[in-house]
C-alpha cells in the first residue's frame, strides 16, 4: 500500500479518536457512552446471566449454538450483495474527492480500503471482547479475534461475490441485472429450502425429529462449510492451542484467500471500487424511463386530510421499492420459508426459545431493516417541518408504509406456519393475526419517537464506536421497556373490563385488541408532538 | 437580446500540437447509448487559461473528470506535457491538480492534517512552510489547527485551492471554483489563477459566473451536447452571412448559442 495512504489511515484513526472524545462533552454523546458502560455493568452485577445449569446442558446449548451461527453466517454471506445497496467497497465524498484524483493504483486503494475495514472491525471486536469478560463467557482473545476475521470475511465476501458475478456477467455479454440474478437464486434457494424442511427433515421414525441443526452435522456439509465454521469455531474457542491457533490460522487463510480473489477480479476490470461521480453521471444519463412512479393524479379526489397521508406515504414506498426492491422481495421470500422453518427446523428448541427468536425478528431486526419512516429524512426534516400539511398527516403518511409492509410479512409468515397442518397452532396463530396491526403501529411509532427526540445518522464508519453501541443498548432498552409495558397494560385492562361485562374469551380478545389500538394510537399522538418539536437542525 | 437569426459563431479550430502542455485528441466518452463528449479536440500551451462553458449537462464535468483522470474517456487520448493519461495515469495524475465543485475532506481531521495528507500524497519536501505561506495568502492561517467540519463553504473552497496549490500541478482544473467565496476571496483566487498561469501552468476552469471567466480566460471552450467549440477569448463575435458582424460578451454568446439550439 502507498505510505501517503498509510499516513491517511493513521490520521483518520488519530481523528477519530478524537471525535469521540470530543463527543464526550455534549450531552447525547455523554449519556450514550454511559449507557454503553454502566448497562453491561448493571447486567453483570445482576447476575442475571450467570451459569445456573449444568456443565452437560452448557455443552450441549454452546453446540446447537454453534451450528445456528454458521448457519446465520452463510445466510448473511449470501444474502450480503443483495442486502446492500452498492457491490464493491465504496469511496467517501471525500475519499473519492482526494483519492481517486491522486496517484494512487487500484490496488493500493483496495488495501487502503480492506486496512479500513479492519480498523473498524478490530474496535467493534474490542468491544464484544470487552463484554464477553465481564460475562466471563469464553476467551476474549478468542472472540476478538473471531469477531474481527468474521466481519472482515463479510465484506470481503459481500464484494467478492458481487463484483464476481459482475464481471462473469459482463464477460460473458448476458445483460443480466445482478440483483435479478441474486433474488432469482435467493428464491431458487428458499423453494430447496422449504422443500428439505418438508421432506428431509419430516420427523423419523424412531421419533427423534431431524432438524436444520442436524442437517448441519453431517459429514460433506460440515466439509463445505469449513469456512464458514473456522470462523465461528474461532470465535468460541476455549483454549489458545490448538483451538484458537489451529481455527484462527484457517480464518486468516480464508481471508488472504478472499483478498487475493478480489484483487484477481479487480485486475480483470471488475470495478471494486465505487462512490465516484461516474455512477452518478451514469445513472442521470442512462435513467430509463419505463421506472417512472406510478400518477398520483388520483391523489386529487381525495379529501385533503387523506390526500397528504397517501402523498407522504407514496413517496416513501417510492423511495423503498426503487433504492430496496431486492432487500424487499428477499424479506418477502424469507417470510414464506421462515413459517416451515420455524415449525419442523427448530422443533428441538424449546418453545420459549422459538419465542426469543421471533422478537428478535419482529422488533429489532425487521424495524432496522426497514427505516423507510423519519429516519431515513434525517437530513431532510427542515423540509418535511415546512411541507403545508398537519403533523398528523406527516407523522401517518411517513408510518403507514414501513407498519404496512412489515404488517403483510409477518402476515405470510403466520400464514406459512398455519399451512403446516397443527390444528391447536392454526388456533392459537388465529387469534395472533389481528394483533400485528396495533402492535406494528406501536413498535414504529417508538421507533420513530427515539429517533427525532434524538436524531442519529449512523454511518458505516460510526456502527463501531461507543457512542453507537450505548445508542443501540439504550434503544433496545427504552422499547422492550416501552413495548412490554404497553402490552401489559393493554391486557390488564381488557382482563378486567372483560370481567366487569361477564364476557368470554373472544369478548376479552376483542378488547384486548382495542386497548392495544387504543395505546397504538396514542403512540403516534405523542410521535406528532416529538415531530411538532423537534428541531431540524439536530438531526446528526 | 438578440432577436434576428444568428449563425454558428466564427470558431477556431485549434488542431491538437504534439508539443503544447495539454493536448486532448478526439475524446469522447459515453454512458451506454448516450454520448457526454463526442470527438473533443484542443490543446493548451503553457500559461493558457481556458475558460469551458454551457448549459447544465453540456458534458463540462465529465471533460474536467477525465482530466482529473477520475474518469477515463471512451476513446481519444490526453496528453499532458507529452504523457498519456491512459499509459501513465499514476505519473500524469501527479501533475493535475482538481478543485471540484463542493470539495468533501474528511471528517474528524483538521487543515493541516488534510495539507499534511496532501503533501505526503505528492511527495512534497518541507511542505510546512510552503502550507503556512498558502494559509497566509487564503486568510486560514489561524484556523491552521481546526477540524474541517466547522468551516464555513468558502473556506472549504480555500483549502481545497490550498491543498492543490501546495504540489504545484502543470495543469489546474477548477469546478466553480467561486461558489461560495466573497469579495476578497475571489480577487484573491483570481490573483493566483493569472499568477500560476505566468509560472507557466495551463489552468481549465467550468463555471457558470461568465464576466468573471471572461476576463481570466485566454480560450473559452463553447459545450452543448458533449460537443465543445474552442475559440480566442478576445475575438467572442457572431457572423451574418459569413461576416463577423458583432463583438459578444460570453453571456451573450451562450444565450445566443442556446436560444438558437432550443
Amino acid at each position: 500500500m502507498d505510505l501517503a495512504l498509510l499516513h491517511l489511515l493513521r490520521l483518520r484513526i488519530r481523528g477519530s479518536f478524537r471525535d469521540r472524545l470530543a463527543k464526550l462533552t455534549n450531552r447525547h454523546g455523554l449519556l450514550y457512552a454511559l449507557v454503553a458502560v454502566l448497562l453491561p455493568c448493571v447486567l453483570w452485577g445482576s447476575g442475571l446471566f450467570s451459569p445456573t445449569t449444568s456443565a452437560e446442558a452448557l455443552q450441549g446449548i454452546a453446540i446447537r449454538a454453534e451450528a445456528w451461527m454458521v448457519l446465520a453466517l452463510v445466510i448473511t454471506t449470501l444474502c450480503g450483495p443483495a442486502i446492500h445497496s452498492h457491490d464493491a467497497f465504496k469511496l467517501s465524498p471525500a475519499e473519492n474527492s482526494f483519492l481517486r484524483t491522486g496517484p494512487f493504483s487500484n490496488q493500493s486503494l483496495l488495501l487502503y480500503k480492506v486496512s479500513s475495514c479492519l480498523c473498524g472491525a478490530a474496535l467493534s471486536a474490542f468491544l464484544l471482547a470487552l463484554v464477553s469478560a465481564l460475562f466471563d463467557y469464553r476467551l476474549p482473545l478468542a472472540v476478538f479475534f473471531g469477531t474481527l476475521l468474521t466481519l472482515v470475511f463479510l465484506e470481503l465476501s459481500r464484494v467478492c461475490l458481487a463484483s464476481g458475478f459482475r464481471l462473469l456477467v459482463s464477460s460473458i455479454g448476458f445483460r443480466l441485472s445482478i440483483f435479478a440474478a441474486i433474488t432469482l437464486s435467493g428464491a431458487l434457494l428458499t423453494l430447496v429450502w422449504i422443500h428439505c424442511v418438508q421432506q428431509g427433515l419430516a420427523p423419523v421414525e424412531n421419533g427423534s425429529p431431524t432438524t436444520v441443526v442436524s442437517l448441519l452435522e453431517t459429514e460433506w456439509i460440515e466439509v463445505l462449510l469449513l469456512p464458514f465454521s473456522s470462523l465461528i469455531r474461532t470465535t468460541l474457542s476455549e483454549n489458545l492451542f490448538p483451538d484458537l491457533s489451529l481455527w484462527g490460522m484457517l480464518g486468516l487463510t480464508v481471508n488472504l484467500s478472499l483478498l487475493l480473489i478480489v484483487l484477481r477480479i479487480d485486475a480483470l476490470g471488475g470495478s471494486i471500487l465505487s462512490g465516484g461521480g461516474q455512477e452518478q453521471t451514469t445513472r442521470r444519463l442512462t435513467n430509463s424511463p419505463g421506472r417512472s412512479a406510478p400518477s398520483i393524479a388520483l391523489l386529487h379526489r381525495l379529501p385533503e386530510t387523506y390526500r397528504d397521508v397517501v402523498s407522504i406515504c407514496w413517496l416513501k414506498t417510492v423511495v423503498a421499492f426503487r433504492g430496496a426492491s431486492t432487500r424487499l422481495l428477499l424479506m418477502g421470500l424469507v417470510a414464506i420459508a421462515a413459517g416451515p422453518v420455524m415449525v419442523h427446523g427448530l422443533s428441538s428448541c424449546s418453545p420459549l426459545m422459538r419465542l426469543g427468536i421471533v422478537v428478535t425478528l419482529a422488533v429489532f431486526l425487521l424495524p432496522r431493516t426497514l427505516p423507510f419512516d423519519f429516519r431515513d429524512h434525517s437530513s431532510r426534516l427542515q423540509w418535511i417541518k415546512r411541507l403545508p400539511m398537519k403533523p398528523l398527516s406527516v407523522v401517518a403518511g411517513h408510518l403507514a408504509f414501513p407498519v404496512l409492509f412489515t404488517c403483510l410479512l409477518e402476515w405470510v409468515f403466520l400464514f406459512s406456519m398455519m399451512g403446516t397442518g397443527d390444528p391447536d397452532l392454526f388456533h392459537w396463530l388465529l387469534w395472533v393475526v389481528p394483533f400485528v396491526l396495533p402492535f406494528n403501529i406501536l413498535l414504529y411509532a417508538v421507533e420513530n419517537m427515539l429517533f427525532l427526540l434524538a436524531p442519529f445518522r449512523v454511518s458505516p464508519a460510526e456502527r463501531v464506536d461507543i457512542e453507537f453501541f450505548g445508542r443501540t443498548l439504550m434503544d433496545v432498552a427504552v422499547k422492550m421497556v416501552l413495548l412490554s409495558v404497553s402490552t401489559i397494560i393493554a391486557a390488564m385492562t381488557a382482563g378486567y373490563l372483560g370481567r366487569q361485562l361477564g364476557g368470554g374469551a373472544s369478548l376479552t380478545g376483542i378488547l384486548m385488541w382495542l386497548s392495544m389500538m387504543f395505546m397504538a394510537v396514542g403512540a403516534v399522538h405523542v410521535l406528532v408532538i416529538c415531530f411538532r418539536y423537534s428541531e431540524p437542525a439536530s438531526a446528526r | 437580446m438578440l432577436r434576428r437569426p444568428i449563425q454558428s459563431p466564427q470558431l477556431l479550430h485549434i488542431e491538437p500540437m504534439t508539443n503544447a502542455r495539454l493536448v486532448i485528441d478526439a475524446i469522447s466518452k459515453a454512458y451506454g447509448s448516450v454520448k457526454a463528449l463526442s470527438e473533443l479536440s484542443f490543446s493548451m500551451d503553457s500559461g493558457g487559461i481556458l475558460a469551458i462553458v454551457g448549459e447544465n449537462g453540456a458534458g463540462k464535468t465529465t471533460l474536467l473528470q477525465i482530466l482529473s483522470g477520475m474518469i477515463t474517456p471512451t476513446s481519444g487520448r490526453v496528453l499532458i506535457d507529452g504523457d498519456d493519461m491512459s499509459l501513465s495515469p499514476l505519473s500524469t495524475k501527479k501533475t493535475v491538480g482538481f478543485v471540484p465543485d463542493r470539495q468533501q475532506f474528511f471528517a474528524g481531521l483538521t487543515v493541516w492534517e488534510h495539507l499534511s495528507f496532501t503533501a505526503s500524497t505528492y511527495r512534497v519536501s518541507d511542505f510546512e512552510n510552503l502550507a503556512n505561506g498558502l494559509l497566509r495568502d487564503f486568510g486560514l492561517d489561524d484556523k491552521k489547527h481546526e477540524l474541517t467540519d466547522s468551516l464555513s463553504l468558502g473556506m472549504r473552497q480555500k483549502l481545497s485551492v490550498i491543498c492543490c496549490y501546495l504540489y504545484d500541478p502543470a495543469l489546474l482544473l477548477f469546478d466553480e471554483p467561486f461558489s461560495g467565496l466573497d469579495q476578497k476571496g475571489i480577487a484573491t483566487l483570481t490573483d493566483s489563477i493569472r499568477q500560476r498561469a505566468a509560472q507557466g501552468c495551463v489552468v481549465v476552469i467550468s463555471s457558470h459566473m461568465l464576466g468573471l471567466v471572461e476576463k481570466l480566460a485566454t480560450r473559452v471552450l463553447f459545450m452543448q451536447r458533449g460537443v465543445g467549440r474552442i475559440m480566442k477569448a478576445d475575438s467572442l463575435t457572431i457572423e451574418d452571412g459569413g461576416h463577423p458582424v458583432q463583438q459578444m460578451s460570453l453571456e451573450q454568446m451562450l444565450l445566443a448559442g442556446t436560444d438558437k439550439n432550443a
